[in-house]
Parts: C-alpha cells; structure tokens; sequence
C-alpha cells in the first residue's frame, strides 16, 4: 500500500533514526532497510535522505565516518548519538501520542 | 555512465553555496548511486537498464541541490573551518607559553689552546667560575657581563647563553728533546630564546668569550 507522502514528510527524521538505533549503515543501506521494514510502503528518496542525514550531523544527533567498501571505495557511515537517541525517544513518544489521538478521533466518528 | 552521473551530482552540488562541501557530498551521492546500481545488477537486471533506474532513483538534481544546501550554510561551514584554525592555533600558543621553547638546545662549541688559559689552575683559577660574556656583533669590546655562579648566563641579543658543563684537559708531544704542553678546555654551551622567529644563534656564538673569577679572558678565535 502506498501512502500519502505528507504523512510520511512529518515522521522521516523518526523513521531514519530508529533505523540507526540498531547499528551503523550507509545512505543506501538505510534506504533499502526501509523499505523492507515497510513492504515496500516507505520508499524513501535519496533527495529527502541525505538532507536529513546531513542536518541530524549538523545537529549532532548522527555523526558519520568514511570507511573503504568493497572495490576500494570509501563509504559514508552513520551511527546514531547519545543526542540522537533521546531526540527519537522524544519523537517516538510525540508519536503514539499523536496516532492514539487520531485514533480515537477516527473512532468517535465511526460509532458517530 | 559516468558522465550522465557526474553531471548529476554537479548540477545538485552546484546549488551547496558552501563550496568546501561539494566535493564530499558529491562522492557521497556518487557512492549511493553506485551501490543502487551494484544491487540491481545482482538482481538480475541489466547493467544499462541498472544504472538508467539507479539514476532516476536519485530523483531530481535541483530539487535535491536546493535541500542539501539548506543544510550546508555558507555561514556554519566558514565559522566551523575558522573555529578549528582558532582552536589550533590558542593550543599552539598556549604550549608556546608553557614550555618556553628552546630555540637550539646545547649547541656544542669547542675553545683550543688559549696561551692565557695554561697554567691556570695553578693560579687559583677556579674552572666552576667559568662564565661566557658577549663582546657584539661589531666586535667592540662591548662586554655584556654575566652574574650568578654554574647557573652562570650572559644575555647576547635575544638569546640567553649559558656554559652547561666545561670540561679542562691537558696533552703533550715531545719534539727535539723539548716537551710541548696543550693545554685547553671544552664546553657545552646552550642558547635558548623564547620567540621561534629568530634564526640560530650560530652567528653570536663567533664573539662569545669566557672569563673566570681571576679576570682573565679567554677570547675565541
């Protein structure tokens, strides 16, 4: 199932972090994980990606690291901060708060 | 291939207003388009229709230019690069400050054969008295006089010398039945100055001098 991308726009800093929170990966690594987690439904774009990934650095929620791939060339690697995990603590939390609301907003006009 | 991808990353790295960042997030899109291809080759898929699909899949060059230059601000990145100059250089200045660095330490200089020298114990001469003046550049006899004993130091210019250790020794020959006596020291001499902008002191080390707690002058030659 494909979503509306301004759902997604809203969560992508979330979504991208906790995909960091189990290890370190690379731009197209994260992408792929993705979009495994989610059947295919998150279909990040590498022009929404590595802005992201570039302002969780600057914010230093992320920090990265080059480290030689196969073939000799030079990777980019993210790992997520101690920084980083309290902010997707945060979001995460915002969250479930949010969907539990729209949840029960959703409910209320289903019995209405 | 190349070519189309090089002026993908070109056209969105054009919009980085940051210019020290654009080669590193260029590779970095490189890199990403190489592995999207790589992946879709071994899935099966042709390496021309590969690389055709990994290139769309980076979207649009401008769009994502536009984005990533929001998160490379000209402004950040300049005080950033400064900061670590700034950094380095209050470190630099700090252990400057520390350590008092010593330009030349213990440069080695020999005095031969003084005639004045011989005998010299035998007059009361007190070797441990031994302190170096500086007589100038212009060779006047300018003396510049040393005060304190074994920490003895003469101020020549910018530089502080100071006799360190000084060993005295005596040789002989014999010629004709005439015995011919040597008689002379050596001393390590060190040269220490606070500025790392000064040349060697090899230069004053030409009029330095040493005289001992009877008067007399030893003069190099």
């Amino acid at each position: 199932m494909k979503f509306d991308k301004s759902l997604l726009s809203g969560s992508t800093t979330m979504l991208v972090l906790s995909l960091l929170r189990s290890g370190e990966k690379y731009g197209y690594e994260m992408i792929s994980q993705l979009a495994l987690r989610s059947d295919d439904a998150f279909q990040l774009k590498e022009g929404t990606l590595y802005p992201i990934l570039h302002g969780l650095e600057r914010d230093k929620c992320v920090e990265a690291y080059e480290k030689e791939a196969s073939g000799g060339r030079i990777r980019r690697y993210y790992r997520i901060t101690p920084k980083g995990r309290k902010v997707l603590a945060e979001q995460t939390e915002q969250w479930r708060q949010f969907s539990g609301t729209v949840e029960r907003v959703l409910g209320e006009r289903c019995q209405a | 291939m190349n070519h189309t991808i090089f002026e993908w990353t070109q056209t969105a790295c054009a919009h980085i207003r940051f210019k020290p960042d654009r080669a590193p997030v260029g590779a970095e899109l490189t890199n990403h388009y190489i592995d999207c291809r790589d992946c879709l080759i071994r899935g099966g898929m042709a390496r021309q229709q590969a690389e055709r699909v990994a290139l769309e899949a980076l979207g649009d060059p401008d769009e994502t230019g536009r984005l990533l230059n929001k998160m490379h601000k000209p402004y950040l990145g300049w005080f950033w690069v400064f900061s670590r100059w700034a950094v380095t250089l209050t470190t630099f200045l700090f252990l400057m400050g520390v350590f008092r660095y010593p330009v030349k330490d213990a440069i080695q200089y020999y005095f031969y054969g003084w005639p004045t020298f011989f005998g010299a114990e035998e007059k009361g001469v007190d070797l441990t008295s031994l302190k170096p003046f500086y007589n100038g550049e212009n060779q006047e006899r300018e003396w510049f006089r040393v005060y304190g004993v074994c920490t003895q130091t003469a101020q020549a210019g910018d530089y502080t010398v100071s006799v360190e250790r000084a060993v005295r020794w005596q040789s002989w020959y014999e010629e004709e039945g005439t015995r011919h006596i040597y008689d002379g020291f050596r001393f390590i001499l060190k040269a220490e100055a606070d500025s790392l902008t000064l040349d060697g002191p090899d230069a004053i080390l030409n009029y330095l001098s040493l005289r001992d707690n009877m008067g007399n002058e030893y003069v190099n030659r």
